[in-house]
C-alpha cells in the first residue's frame, strides 16, 4: 500500500514537473496570450555576430514582453538548403535572414509572405528603390533590405605605392585597373595583384556580376534573356582568362582565401562587401584601430569598364516573414525592430560592418559611418548598385556558369565555352530568349 | 508417437518459429524502413519530375533516364567515378601491402610502428579533407613550399584548381587514409602463412622477389580481392574527401556521382534528376557488388 502511494506521489511529481516545462513560460510583465516567433539566421551561427543579435533580440522581447523570439542559428551555407526543407515541410519560420537572391528561391516556393500591406509611403521613400526591388517576387514584396553589404573595390594602398601607383587615385576604369596591375605584377614579385573568386560556390558568381556589369549594360539573364553569347559578355570571360593567362589572380580560391591574402599584403585589389574591414582586423590585428586601417586600405567604386558608369552588384542582406507564420503582427513587429530600430541599427548592423537599410539610419548615426571607407559606400556605391537577375533557378544556373568560369581561366576558349553554357542555360530556362 | 507427443513438438516448433519472428523482427523492419523504403521511393522518383522549387511530381516515363544518358556530364560522372574508385586503390594497396610487409618483420619498435601507420585511417575522413585542403594551398601549402624547395616546382602551383591536377591530388588524399586499412588486412593474412613454407623456399633458393611473387601472393589472393573490392565499393561512396576538396570541380574534373547527387538534390532541388543518377549509381555498385560476392563465395576453404 506505502509502495503503491509512494509510486503514485511520483507519477503525480513527474506530471507536475513535464507540465511546469512544457507549459508555454510567461514572461515577466506578459499580461496576453504569450507568443513563441521561430527567426531563422546566420548571425547567431557566427562567432562575430551572435552575442550582438542576440543583444538586439533581447531588447526587443523586454520591449515586448509577450513575444518570446526562437532563434535557429544556420550557418550561411546551409541556410538555402535548411530553409527550402522547412519549407517543402510546412515548418518555414516565421521570421528569416536573407541573402540576395534566396527571396527568389522560397517565394516561387509559397514560402514568403507578402509584406507590402505593412508598407507605408515613408518607409518606401526611406530606403533605396533598386534595394526594396531585390526583395520582389512576381510584383511582391517578400523581403526587405536588412543589412547593406555591395561590394565595393578595395585597395592596398602600401603595396600600390611599392609598386609606383598613386594610392590616392586608385583605378577607376577596368583599363587603368590593367596597367596597375601590370605594374603590380612586375614589381612586387609573390604579390597577386588582383583576387576574384572561381571556387564551385555559387557565391563566385556574385563576386563576378560587377564585372560583368562593367562590361555589359545589360547584362546575361536579364529580361527573360540568356545573353551568354554576346560580345559584351565574350570581353567580359575574355578579361577573366587574361587575369588567370597573366598571374594577376591565383586560380581556384574561395573568397576566404582571398580576404586571408588580402588581409596580409599579398594581394593588391579585390571587390568585397563593406564588412571586409572587421575581417582584416580579426586576421591582422595590427589594421584593427580606426586609423591604422585607413592608412592601409581604401575602397572606391569598381571601376567602369566599356559598359559606361561604375556600377556594382547588390548582394545585401534582406528579412522575410513566413507566409504561412501563425503570428503575422508579431512577426512584423520584430522585422521591422530588426531593420529600424536604434538598437539594432548601432548594437548590430553597424558593428557587424554592414550599413543600415534606411536612409534616416544612416542620418540618424551618421557618426558611426564616418569612416572614409563607410562613406564611400553610403555616397557612392550604395546608390549606384543594381540588382543581379535571380530567380528561382538561380542556384541550379549558378553551377553551369561556375562551371563556364572555371573552364576559360583554365584556357578553354572564350567563344566555345559561353556557347555551352547558353546551350545548358536553355535547358534550365527554355521560355528565354538567346 | 502419440498425439500428445506430436501436439507438444508442434507447439514447440510454433514457439521456436515465434521466438525467430520476434529476434529477426526489428531487424528486419529497421532494415525496411531505413533501406528498402527508401530505395523504393527513391527508384520510383527517378520517373517523375519531382522538383522542390517548381513543385512538380508528375509521372515522365523514362524522360529522366533518356535526359542522363545524353548528358556528356553523366558520362564525365561516369569516368570520374570509377577513376576516382579504383585509382586511389591501387595506389593504397601498394604503399599499405610495402607497410605490412615491413612490419611483419622483427624490426625495432614494431608495435609503435604499427599503431601509428593506422593513424589516418582513425581520422575522420572530414578532418583527412581539410588536412589536404590546407596542405594543397596554392599560396601557403606545403605541398608547394615542399616542391618549390625540392626545385620541382618554380611558382605555386593551384592543385585543386586545376582540371589536370585536382583528379591526382584528391586521390592522393584518398591513398593517405586508405593505406592503413590494407596494411590491417595484409599484415593479418602474412600473419596466416605457416613460417615453413617459407623457410623451404629460402632452403630451395628462391630470393625475396621469388617469395614474395610465388609464396605470399598467392596466399593473401583472396584477402586482396576482398579488400581491394571492398575499398573500390567505399570509394565510389565517397563524398566527405571530395566535397570539401574540390565540391566536384573544377569543370567537373572530380564530379562522382556521389557529388553529382548532393548538387541535384541539395542545390538545384531537382529530387527527380537526383534520383535518376542514384538509380544508375545503384546499378553501378551491384556491378562491383556482384563480383565481390564471386570473391567471398567463390572458393571454400580447404579442411
Amino acid at each position: 500500500m506505502s509502495a503503491c502511494r509512494s509510486l503514485t506521489g511520483f507519477a503525480a511529481s513527474l506530471f507536475l514537473i513535464f507540465f511546469a516545462f512544457a507549459a508555454p513560460a510567461r514572461a515577466a510583465g506578459c499580461t496576453g496570450k504569450p507568443v513563441h516567433l521561430s527567426f531563422a539566421n546566420w548571425a547567431s551561427a557566427e562567432a562575430a555576430t551572435a552575442k550582438e543579435v542576440q543583444a538586439a533580440i533581447a531588447v526587443f522581447e523586454q520591449a515586448n514582453p509577450c513575444v518570446h523570439i526562437d532563434s535557429i542559428a544556420i550557418p550561411y551555407n546551409n541556410v538555402v538548403t535548411q530553409l527550402t526543407v522547412m519549407s517543402v515541410g510546412h515548418n518555414t519560420p516565421d521570421v528569416m535572414q536573407l541573402s540576395s537572391g534566396m527571396p527568389d528561391l522560397l517565394a516561387a516556393q509559397g514560402a514568403l509572405a507578402d509584406l507590402s500591406p505593412h508598407l507605408t509611403a515613408q518607409f518606401r521613400q526611406d530606403n533605396y528603390p533598386a534595394l526594396l526591388q531585390d526583395g520582389q517576387f512576381k510584383g511582391q514584396q517578400v523581403a526587405l533590405p536588412f543589412a547593406l553589404t555591395p561590394h565595393g573595390f578595395w585597395f592596398n594602398k602600401g603595396l600600390m605605392a611599392k609598386a609606383g601607383l598613386n594610392p590616392a587615385q586608385p583605378p577607376e576604369t577596368i583599363t587603368a585597373l590593367d596597367q596597375a596591375m601590370a605594374a603590380v605584377k612586375a614589381k612586387l614579385p609573390g604579390v597577386y595583384p588582383f583576387g576574384i573568386m572561381d571556387s564551385k560556390a555559387p557565391y563566385t558568381v556574385v563576386v563576378m556580376w560587377p564585372w560583368l556589369q562593367a562590361f555589359c549594360r545589360t547584362t546575361p539573364m536579364s529580361d527573360n534573356h540568356l545573353g551568354w553569347t554576346q560580345p559584351c559578355a565574350e570581353q567580359a570571360f575574355a578579361w577573366f582568362a587574361m587575369l588567370a593567362r597573366k598571374g594577376y589572380t591565383p586560380v581556384g580560391n574561395d573568397i576566404k582565401d582571398n580576404r586571408q591574402l588580402f588581409a596580409t599584403d599579398k594581394m593588391v585589389f579585390k571587390v568585397d562587401g563593406p564588412y571586409l574591414r572587421g575581417i582584416i582586423a580579426s586576421i591582422s590585428p595590427q589594421y584593427a584601430a580606426n586609423d591604422a586601417f585607413a592608412a592601409a586600405f581604401g575602397a572606391g567604386p569598381v571601376p567602369a569598364g566599356p559598359a559606361g558608369s561604375s556600377r556594382t552588384a547588390i548582394d545585401i542582406h534582406l528579412i522575410a516573414m513566413g507566409a504561412h507564420s501563425a503570428h503575422p503582427e508579431e512577426a512584423w513587429k520584430f522585422l521591422h525592430f530588426m531593420i529600424a530600430s536604434p538598437t539594432s541599427v548601432k548594437d548590430f548592423l553597424i558593428p557587424q560592418g554592414t550599413i543600415p537599410p534606411l536612409k534616416s539610419s544612416q542620418a540618424a548615426f551618421a557618426q558611426l559611418l564616418d569612416q572614409p571607407y563607410q562613406k564611400v559606400w553610403v555616397q557612392q556605391i550604395i546608390p549606384e548598385a543594381q540588382p543581379i537577375p535571380y530567380n528561382a533557378k538561380w542556384y541550379q544556373a549558378s553551377n553551369f556558369i561556375i562551371d563556364a568560369l572555371q573552364a576559360v581561366m583554365n584556357g578553354s576558349p572564350v567563344k566555345a565555352t559561353l556557347a555551352r553554357l547558353e546551350a545548358n542555360l536553355k535547358e534550365v530556362y527554355p521560355d528565354y530568349q538567346p | 508417437m502419440t498425439g500428445a507427443s506430436r501436439l507438444s513438438r508442434l507447439g514447440m516448433r510454433r514457439r521456436e518459429r515465434l521466438f525467430f519472428a520476434a529476434t529477426v523482427l526489428p531487424a528486419v523492419s529497421v532494415i525496411g524502413f531505413v533501406i528498402v523504403a527508401p530505395l523504393l521511393i527513391s527508384i520510383s522518383y527517378s520517373f517523375t519530375d519531382f522538383n522542390l522549387i517548381e513543385g512538380t511530381h508528375a509521372f515522365v516515363g523514362l524522360a529522366n533516364y533518356r535526359r542522363l544518358l545524353a548528358d556528356p556530364t553523366f558520362y564525365q560522372s561516369l569516368w570520374n567515378t570509377l577513376l576516382l574508385g579504383v585509382s586511389p586503390v591501387v595506389g593504397a594497396f601498394f604503399v599499405g601491402f610495402g607497410q605490412a610487409l615491413l612490419l611483419n618483420e622483427a624490426v625495432a619498435g614494431r608495435s609503435l610502428m604499427r599503431g601509428l601507420t593506422l593513424l589516418p585511417w582513425v581520422i575522420p575522413q572530414i578532418v583527412v579533407s581539410f588536412l589536404f585542403l590546407f596542405m594543397y594551398n596554392p599560396s601557403v601549402g606545403v605541398v608547394n613550399v615542399l616542391l618549390r624547395d625540392l626545385g620541382v616546382i618554380h611558382q605555386f602551383v593551384p592543385w585543386l584548381a586545376l582540371p589536370a591536377t585536382a583528379p591526382p591530388a584528391v586521390a592522393i588524399a584518398y591513398v593517405w587514409t586508405e593505406a592503413p586499412f590494407f596494411m590491417l588486412m595484409l599484415l593479418a593474412g602474412l600473419q596466416t602463412i605457416p613460417p615453413e613454407i617459407v623457410e623451404a623456399a629460402v632452403v630451395d633458393g628462391a630470393s625475396w622477389w621469388q617469395r614474395l611473387l610465388h609464396i605470399i601472393v598467392p596466399e593473401l589472393r583472396r584477402i586482396i580481392a576482398i579488400s581491394t573490392i571492398l575499398m573500390v565499393i567505399w570509394n565510389f561512396n565517397n563524398f566527405t574527401i571530395i566535397w570539401p576538396l574540390t565540391e566536384g570541380g573544377p569543370v567537373n574534373a572530380t564530379l562522382t556521382f556521389a557529388v553529382w547527387v548532393y548538387r541535384q538534390a541539395f542545390q538545384n532541388f531537382d529530387l527527380g534528376t537526383a534520383c535518376t543518377i542514384g538509380v544508375a549509381w545503384l546499378i553501378l555498385l551491384l556491378v562491383v557488388t556482384f563480383f565481390y560476392l564471386r570473391v567471398v563465395g567463390g572458393e571454400e576453404p580447404v579442411t
